[in-house]
């Protein structure tokens, strides 16, 4: 039982951190309408980025935030401005190959960059552990907890209290409208893609604390990024955390039950249950099936 | 409600009570309509009246809240748009959809296609569906720089081969020159004389007006008034709909 | 007016494809090389799953990122049911074609009736999961990577002259060429066409999306489950990492977008080009090619889908117009 509810915490704090990324994944999916399949690879590019940050400088991955929020955000802007831009008018089979095509530059320049071999941070507190009630929490995940709720906090309440956070709702609920009520829409798509990009560039930095790196890490995050999104349902704010927890500790307990090599195959089986059972996902609005 | 002369020709669709919300909006209350067979009906209102929702209903490819849609007295609201299809529901969409990755000839042919898998035949039968609306020099050619009026002719055209008894056309006549118009009007009078009931979505008021046999006015997903053009034109509550709260149009 | 057999291939005859495959069936005479030999397999081979991923892909327009799936599951059933059990790799191959129309069904049936892009992301989701399910079970008995015992003779479709792998590719590429070209001609095609073009006006008209996207799917999956099969008594090793790796469903795909989706002679093409093209890159550079051959596909696909959407056979028929008019209006 213990070891259980260990499992069950060690999930949520990681659940935290998907959710993060996840929400990263959304926002770029629910304002720009963009189907990205090079999400997990800016996930990858993010925790390379924490590395090299502790590497070159040996400071803490997170003091790093400092330097890669306002690069993530140009970058994003800058992705939206020379790709994103021409393709969010395409039809979304132009989207899925494009980023894909992306996906592979960024595995296979990594891999040139970096080669394949795993990289990770050790951190003053990589090893230390936190002690409550006969469970032991390591602090690498507590903190990335902590920064993951920071960061979904910010964002949730600049989403809801900024006027550029509601017109980036007021885009991703209808274009059309917004943009007859005088919204830029390009203006908040670049914003949208930036803040994306902060979302992965915080979980990145995290993930980088208690999980080492290789170049073709990123197509296990996209994959896990769009699963957590599905099954909260697309568009959901409180669905994709509740995806995301749901998929952490189902990642502990069959890792820890089973075999830990085989939970992506349990993510598979589950992502084709939620589609025959519940496409719209736990959160999301019921659309006919035809 | 109903008049007696066309109650002769009984009716060919039949909605009762048909309701759907999306998320706590009302999309459509209580929707009740008979559509006569032969007739032309025009189906008018405001923005936002959920007029192509229950087009989108009838074809298929949106489910209802409550109510029942009946075709030829068969209970349809289950079935899938190809079903409905296969019964003879034809339907054009407002922004034509047209496979711009086939001829035109083919775009025809596949309309066709329903009636015999034999593609010769077919092909045959898409020619002289596009003679018939004069679009045979046209056959050849991909459909992607065509102008928006030969679009729309040529979506008329792919559903009239899939041998519709019932034609629900979205917005025939917007964005349509004057000339264009009236080619228009002859296709659709063409059509009606094949003995295809026709149910039309349309804003231009002067044109629905002259070439229907019969009005329903939706606002705010429910239906404010059903009758003649001329008793329409004069009904105050439509006149209100038009006239008291006037939206943005798309 | 029915047409004769003769009709039929006479009309064949005058087909610019035609006289482009027979040239491809005659290469392999002009040099007992191995390396040109081992060359123009691959040629063959990629241009015969590309050519299959085409057809629900190209013509459907619904993309699989993830047909390796097909690919490794006809690898492992072929391999392992002739190197542990000895059964015959024919066997192994109608076994595998049957498993790839199974795993096609699955996922089709989940996915087909939702948004196009779902499909696009189970597809990757089925073939991640078989590598680490293979990974999984493979590691008990004989270590990872398992090697095919090679005993010449047809019925092991082993051979101990290259010619003979690579006119078994040639006929694999002939067979999935011919039967692409009849669905094209058939009321299937058209209909796949219509679903690819626009699925709601598809249906409008009558065509069950749903059941012509399984139909074609489960085609695909068949043709590249068997080539899975056959690449595995070729390369006679197999590995998870290998036979389910993301770059075989990349290149599928590639070839297929460089050549010209949607085309018959597209994702020919395209592998006539580009397998040559690496393979001598990777003679050149060597083994540091592997990662920059992959990061420029990688570049390549961002590149045609943003300004060639059509491939190289859109550039093909653009050139050809416009020397037509030349021809037409001489002043102008």
């Amino acid at each position: 039982m213990e070891i259980f509810i260990q499992l069950i915490i060690n999930g949520c704090l990681t659940g935290t951190t998907y959710a993060l990324m996840a929400l990263g994944l959304s926002i770029i999916f629910g304002t720009l309408g963009l189907i990205n399949f090079a999400h997990g690879d800016f996930i990858m590019l993010a925790m390379y980025g924490g590395f090299l940050i502790s590497l070159f400088s040996g400071m803490d991955p997170y003091l790093g935030l400092f330097i890669m929020l306002p690069i993530s955000f140009v970058l994003g802007v800058g992705l939206y401005r020379v790709l994103f831009k021409r393709l969010i008018d395409a039809p979304e089979e132009a989207h899925i190959i494009a980023t894909f095509g992306l996906s592979f530059v960024f595995q296979y320049g990594a891999m040139l960059l970096f080669s394949a071999e795993y990289k990770s941070v050790s951190t003053d507190y990589s090893a230390d552990v936190f002690h409550i009630w006969n469970q032991y929490i390591d602090y690498p995940h507590i903190y990335g907890a902590m920064a993951a709720v920071i960061l979904i906090a910010l964002l949730i309440s600049f989403l809801r209290y900024t006027n550029t956070g509601r017109a980036i709702r007021a885009v991703s609920e209808q274009r059309r409208g917004a943009m007859m009520i005088g919204i830029n829409v390009h203006k908040i798509y670049a914003i949208a893609a930036g803040i994306g990009l902060c979302c992965i560039a915080v979980s990145g930095v995290s993930l980088i604390t208690f999980e080492s790196v290789h170049p073709t890490i990123g197509v296990h995050f996209n994959l896990l990024c769009w699963i957590i999104v599905v099954l909260g349902g697309i568009g959901s704010i409180p669905g994709t955390i509740v995806g995301a927890m749901i998929i952490a500790v189902l990642e502990m307990l069959v890792g820890y039950y089973f075999e830990p090599t085989l939970t992506t195959f349990a993510y598979f089986i589950m992502f084709l249950a939620i589609l025959m059972i519940r496409p719209s996902g736990i959160f999301g609005i019921k659309e006919r099936r035809a | 409600m109903m008049h007696d002369i066309d109650r002769n020709n009984g009716s060919i669709l039949e909605l009762k009570d048909v309701t759907k919300s999306f998320g706590g909006i009302h999309a459509l209350q209580g929707i009740n309509i008979n559509i006569q067979r032969g007739a032309i009906v025009g189906l008018i209102g405001p923005n936002g009246a959920g007029k192509t929702t229950l087009f989108n209903m009838i074809s298929g490819f949106l489910g209802m809240d409550r109510g029942e849609i009946r075709f030829n007295q068969k209970e349809i609201s289950r079935l899938y748009p190809y079903d409905r299809s296969k019964l003879g529901i034809g339907r054009t969409f407002q922004l034509p959809k047209i496979f711009n990755n086939m001829s035109v000839l083919d775009n025809v042919l596949i309309g066709a296609l329903q009636k015999s898998g034999d593609i010769g035949e077919s092909k045959q039968r898409a020619m002289e569906i596009l003679k018939d609306i004069n679009m045979e020099s046209l056959a050849d050619s991909f459909p992607g720089d065509l102008p928006i009026a030969s679009r729309k002719k040529l979506e008329i055209c792919r559903a009239l081969a899939s041998s519709p008894t019932l034609l629900l056309l979205d917005e025939a006549i917007s964005g349509l020159t004057p000339k264009e118009t009236l080619e228009m009007i002859d296709l659709i009078e063409k059509l009606s004389a094949k003995g295809i009931t026709l149910l039309i979505i349309e804003h231009v008021m002067k044109f629905i007006m002259n070439i229907s046999q019969w009005i329903v006015v939706l606002n705010h997903g429910q239906k404010i008034a059903e009758d003649t053009p001329e008793e329409v034109a004069r009904n105050e509550t439509v006149i209100d709909a038009y006239l008291g709260k006037r939206e943005l149009s798309c | 007016m029915k047409i004769t057999t003769g009709q039929r291939l006479q009309s064949y005859m005058k087909d610019p494809l035609v006289l482009f495959i027979a040239v491809l069936g005659i290469l392999p005479l002009f040099s007992s090389h191995h390396f040109y030999l081992q060359m123009l397999t691959l040629v063959f081979l990629f241009a015969f799953f590309s050519e299959a991923w085409n057809i629900i892909s190209g013509f459907g327009k619904q993309f699989s990122l993830g047909h390796v799936a097909f690919f490794g599951v006809g690898a492992y059933i072929t391999g392992i049911l002739y190197s542990d059990y000895g059964i015959s790799p024919w066997i192994g191959l109608v076994l595998s074609g049957a498993f790839g129309v199974l795993l096609a069904l699955l996922i089709g049936f989940a996915t087909f009736r939702l948004r196009a892009f779902f499909f696009t992301l189970s597809t990757i989701a089925c073939a991640e999961a078989l590598r680490v399910l293979v990974t999984y079970w493979r590691l008990g008995s004989s270590g990872l990577g398992t090697t095919i015992p090679a005993v010449n003779g047809l019925e092991n479709l082993t051979f101990s002259h290259e010619i003979c792998y690579t006119y078994i590719a040639y006929i694999l590429l002939l067979v999935v060429v011919f039967v692409t070209y009849r669905i094209t001609k058939s009321r299937i095609g058209y209909y796949l066409l219509a679903t690819g073009g626009d699925e709601e006006a598809a249906k409008s008209l009558g065509v069950n999306t749903y059941r012509i996207k399984l139909a074609v799917f489960a085609i695909s999956g068949f043709f590249t489950a068997i080539g899975g099969g056959f690449y595995c008594m070729y390369m006679r090793y197999i590995e998870p990492s290998m036979v389910f790796a993301v770059d075989f469903s990349v290149q599928f795909a590639v070839f297929a977008i460089v050549g010209g989706l949607g085309t018959i002679a597209g994702p020919i093409l395209g592998s006539v080009i580009l397998i040559p093209l690496s393979t001598f890159f990777r003679s050149w550079i060597g083994g540091l090619f592997t990662p920059i051959g992959f990061l420029i596909y990688g570049i390549i696909l961002v590149i045609i889908i943003l300004f060639l959407p059509g491939g190289l056979m859109k550039g093909i028929s653009i050139v050809k117009d416009k020397i037509v008019q030349k021809i037409n209006n001489p002043q102008e």
